[in-house]
């Protein structure tokens, strides 16, 4: 028969493939798996900031609990598949055999437990990780407005006045409240080493806190599909000590030219893979305008001289 | 006249969708050229497109699963290749909208056009052989519901010729899929075919629910069900539950697109999130749509193959119950990072987990139903082992993605991809695979080719793994889903094992193709006589395969969950009534290709705003049931002579295989193998019958 047939050849194979093996892992180290398989890129376990490290931490829990599930549904298939196979005739073969209480009971109550165990971890973590709670800090928490455009990221600092496109800063250990908003279709914001992402959507203003621990260079990205230059829609996040802080900001003050209504329309329009660029000032309550032209209107901004709202 | 239709929309830009269309074109005509030269039109207007026949349904339905399989595969496999190739300092070879059309493609087509008629093609085949019926309860509507899904599925095919199909993900997520950010009649092709596929599926659930409650034969109460019969049943309820709501949003998203109204625009009050919401109200139950009956083929499969009762058949009920019903509490979700506050969110996420207890009790059943069996490895049952162990891995993923903090991280990212396709690949396709083994002598008279099945498993497993576990590792190296490229070099790394995975399962796929040729090829050899190749314990096994037009001359009693099993180990199985009687069947009618017909021009006058074309084919749609229903004589009779003749040479069949005799040795359920080994059949494996406990 063709299990058998198969199991000949593993039989066969055994010794060359014990010799295979105990050759391969003596042959590569650790640190030869890490490079190979570029685990230390896995941003999702190597984060830089405390919503992130509560993630990986939460997810670093779940799959420890769920291997209590995984190990022994593997380990009993595997087991019952090979012990009780037609081939093996001196096996105990119960036909008739389709019920038992007890083990019933099992079978629902060690899931129910395990789930359990899961909802309290859920309970507390989505309530710690809300993207709308403040992040405690001792520095004051910097305000950050974001707007999603077809296909780049235009933040605007409202208390340092200034605005810049697919480039973020942020000192470290500072908090930062985003508030997001899309001039064109849904974006998702997000930085992975830093934590959660949330969606912007036209018309309506989802909020976001992040906050860096970590000097660095981090990539941002649109998540949400958004289009042709979607692909390209990424920005450079730097989390930076204050001092360094200050002279980015000084740096964007310095730019030539300020977001005015005219640079506004200027910028919405679709473009891909935009460079960064600074604006000197920004033209104040520009975000809610924004927000206010979808909820009324078709999301167009007016050109300045048609302009009678503000 | 012809609306928006230009010459233009016959135009592309790129060579490969040209060299599609010529493949596409070339092939249809290729065909239509044979079957002229063979003169097969005749045979196939008279036996085939006409038909109300459940079981020729079936065999339709899942012919045109595997051509959509194909299709489905080749855009995956083109997603794969692009990726792979549009790494830091490399072009790729696709355009940006193209891969766009190719990734909602794969998605549309493997869930709608493979999946969907694939599980409806498996119920048609089986669900009346199960419950001991004749024919489901409306066999018109049953007809109708097949040629408005190769209706939708046609729509599809043509956007590929004649302008472009969406680039909005499968989804169609507002406000992208709305006119102004899709300008293109992409969309509209896809909001006409998922509509018309949306209202077969409708009219299928509607159908089986009634056959389910109305059609068992005597004795077979709720509890004696077969499994199949009950995660279909389960599936019926979730169809005619939810599938309005994607009706309803799918046709206000068609209002903003032709009429200008703002429903889902996110401009002038217009609600994104409510488009959102109202498709994952259908979206999450449809999941369990496409996995349900197909735990069921698992139960089936287990079952049968390990030669024993399945354990804790009430536990699988009430859990299938229970899925069902959680899975409409869910569907939240899907968008956990719109912004809503964590009491909803966590409240969601909780509900999602819950759904893992009743499918972890039923994973366990079928381990348990494994112990102490004889598990013989037969195809479906290597399909089966495989689902079981890749499937808790996706659902170890699916509770990690439920938890709302982690969502945050993981949510649109490949992550998220490899976790629906490591829960739907082995959850979904495994299963109809092994139900296409499992039923197929059923259907056609005989077995499929074991070497090439095992090939094709092989290809599909190991193709599953080398192509999605560099998924999850890309989702946790923060890359999204639908990038069409990248700067990153190490996301480079993964994508080119991950497309070297995609060519493993087209292996795969190209084995299970040569398994159909080669089992037809030597479709002689393996001819399935008893009607019960595989010790078989619900009612289909009774008949002939393929069963006649009536299936049943005699509507069976039941006493048993495995009722045929029962009647084994009574011995009164294969038994011949004194006499037979007339049997009325409903006749073939062309009136569902003419109605089908109508709904595809409908959908494309639709698309491209031909609005007095598509108005007269609203009024022939519904003249044609207007009259229909004039039709006086809707059935016909079987004599009973012929009715005697049919029987009979199925009866010399039983014999002439051995059947009768074996049965003699079955003594308790599931002892079909040592019947076997007791009846001096060439087939014994060992000579020595042992006595069950």
């Amino acid at each position: 028969m063709s299990i058998q047939t198969s199991g000949n050849t593993i039989r066969r194979l055994r010794l060359p493939l014990i010799v295979l093996l105990t050759l391969m892992l003596a042959g590569c180290s650790a640190q030869w798996f890490v490079d190979t398989f570029y685990l230390n890129e896995l941003v999702t376990f190597f984060t830089a900031g405390p919503v992130a490290a509560y993630q990986r931490n939460v997810m670093l829990f779940t799959f420890t609990v769920m291997l209590f599930v995984l190990v022994p549904v593997v380990g009993f298939t595997l087991w019952f598949a090979w012990h009780y196979r037609a081939s093996n005739r001196h096996n105990t073969y119960t036909a008739n055999w389709y019920h038992s209480g007890l083990l019933e009971a099992f079978l629902w109550g060690g899931p129910t437990v395990i789930i359990v165990i899961l909802a309290v971890l859920t309970w507390v973590s989505t309530f710690d990780l809300d993207p709308y709670k403040p992040l405690e800090s001792e520095n004051p928490t910097i305000e950050v407005q974001a707007i999603a455009m077809d296909w780049k990221w235009l933040f605007i600092y409202p208390d340092y006045n200034i605005a810049v496109v697919n480039e973020i800063a942020l000192p470290v250990d500072t908090p930062l409240q985003i508030d997001l908003t899309s001039a064109s279709v849904m974006n998702a914001f997000m930085i992975p080493r830093l934590g959660s992402q949330i969606m912007a959507m036209s018309g309506m203003r989802t909020r976001l806190h992040l906050m860096a621990t970590e000097k660095g260079e981090y990539f941002g990205k649109n998540y949400q599909y958004s289009g042709d230059g979607f692909a390209g829609m990424n920005f450079q996040v730097h989390a930076v000590k204050p001092d360094a802080f200050d002279q980015w900001i000084e740096q964007a003050r310095a730019a030539s030219k300020p977001l005015d209504i005219a640079a506004y329309r200027e910028l919405v329009k679709p473009s891909k893979n935009v460079d960064p660029i600074y604006y000197s000032s920004v033209r104040d309550g520009l975000f809610d305008y924004v927000i206010k032209r979808f909820q009324e209107g078709d999301g167009s901004v007016p050109p300045p001289d048609r302009l009678t709202d503000r | 006249m012809f609306g928006k239709l230009t010459l233009d929309a016959f135009t592309h830009s790129s060579l490969i969708i040209v060299f599609a269309n010529v493949i596409m074109v070339g092939t249809g005509l290729l065909v239509i050229g044979l079957l002229t030269y063979f003169r097969k039109w005749g045979y196939l207007y008279r036996e085939w497109f006409t038909t109300v026949d459940h079981k020729k349904i079936g065999v339709m339905y899942i012919f045109i699963a595997l051509i959509f399989l194909l299709r489905g595969f080749i855009d995956a496999a083109m997603v794969r290749a692009q990726q792979a190739t549009a790494g830091p300092g490399m072009e790729g070879y696709l355009e940006a909208h193209h891969f766009a059309e190719l990734f909602t493609g794969h998605g549309t087509m493997m869930i709608f056009f493979m999946a969907m008629p694939f599980i409806v093609g498996l119920m048609n085949i089986a669900i009346p052989l199960q419950i001991g019926a004749r024919d489901v309860s409306y066999p018109l509507l049953n007809a109708i519901s097949l040629w408005l899904t190769a209706a939708a599925g046609a729509l599809v095919m043509i956007s590929l010729l004649i302008g472009q199909f969406s680039e909005a993900g499968w989804s169609g997520y507002t406000p992208f899929s709305g006119l102004d950010h899709s300008p293109s009649v992409g969309v509209d092709y896809w909001i006409w075919a998922l509509q018309i596929s949306g209202i077969s599926t409708t009219l299928t659930g509607v159908n089986f629910l009634v056959t389910i409650l109305k059609k068992r034969a005597p004795g077979m109460s709720f509890m004696r069900m077969p499994m199949f019969t009950w995660t279909s049943l389960c599936t019926t309820i979730l169809i005619v539950l939810s599938f309005p709501a994607l009706t309803v949003a799918l046709a206000l998203l068609a209002l903003d697109r032709s009429a200008g109204t703002h429903f889902f625009t996110g401009t002038m009050g217009g609600d994104q999130m409510m488009y959102i919401n109202m498709f994952w109200v259908w979206g999450h139950p449809e999941v369990y749509i496409l996995v349900l009956p197909v735990f069921g083929v698992f139960s089936e499969v287990v079952t049968t193959y390990c030669n024993k009762r399945l354990f804790g058949y009430k536990s699988m009920v009430w859990a299938t119950m229970a899925i069902a019903f959680l899975s409409f509490t869910v569907w939240v979700h899907h968008f956990f990072t719109m912004g809503q506050d964590p009491l909803r969110n966590a409240a969601f996420g909780i509900a999602t987990m819950v759904i893992a207890i009743p499918t972890g009790v039923k994973i366990y059943d079928w381990i348990w139903t494994m112990f102490r069996g004889r598990i013989e490895f037969k195809l479906p049952m290597l399909w089966t082992l495989g689902f079981i162990i890749t499937f808790t891995m996706g659902g170890m993923s699916g509770v990690l993605l439920a938890i709302p903090g982690a969502d945050y991280k993981m949510h649109n990212s490949l992550f998220l991809v490899a976790h629906f396709h490591n829960v739907l690949i082995p959850g979904t396709m495994f299963g109809l695979l092994a139900g296409f083994y499992y039923w197929f002598p059923k259907a056609f008279g005989f077995k499929l080719d074991e070497k090439w099945g095992r090939h094709s498993f092989f290809g599909w497993l190991v193709g599953f793994y080398v192509a999605f576990v560099p998924l999850y590792m890309l989702g946790m190296m923060g890359m999204p889903r639908r990038m069409a490229s990248y700067e990153n070099p190490v996301w480079h790394f993964w994508l080119v094992i991950a497309a070297i995975g995609a060519l493993i399962v087209a292996y795969g796929i190209f084995a299970m193709f040569m398994q159909i040729y080669v089992s037809y090829r030597d479709r002689e050899k393996n001819r399935d006589l008893s009607g019960d190749p595989w010790g078989g314990r619900t009612l289909e096994w009774s008949i002939a395969s393929p069963p006649p037009e009536y299936n049943f001359a005699i509507i069976p009693e039941v006493h048993d969950r495995d009722a045929f099993m029962y009647m084994k180990v009574h011995n009164t199985a294969y038994q011949r009534p004194e006499r037979y009687e007339d049997i009325h069947m409903p006749k073939s009618t062309p009136i569902a290709i003419v109605i089908a017909g109508l709904a595809f021009v409908f959908g494309f006058a639709y698309v491209w705003h031909i609005w007095w074309l598509a108005g007269l084919c609203l009024l022939g749609v519904i003249g044609a049931v207007i009259a229909r229903s004039f039709n006086p004589e809707p059935e016909y009779v079987i004599p009973a002579e012929e009715v005697e003749r049919t029987e009979n040479a199925f009866h010399d069949k039983v014999a002439q295989d051995g059947a009768l005799e074996r049965m003699k040795h079955i003594e308790s359920f599931g002892d079909e193998r040592s019947a076997y080994a007791a009846t001096p059949e060439p087939s014994t494996t060992g000579t020595q019958s042992e006595k069950p406990l």
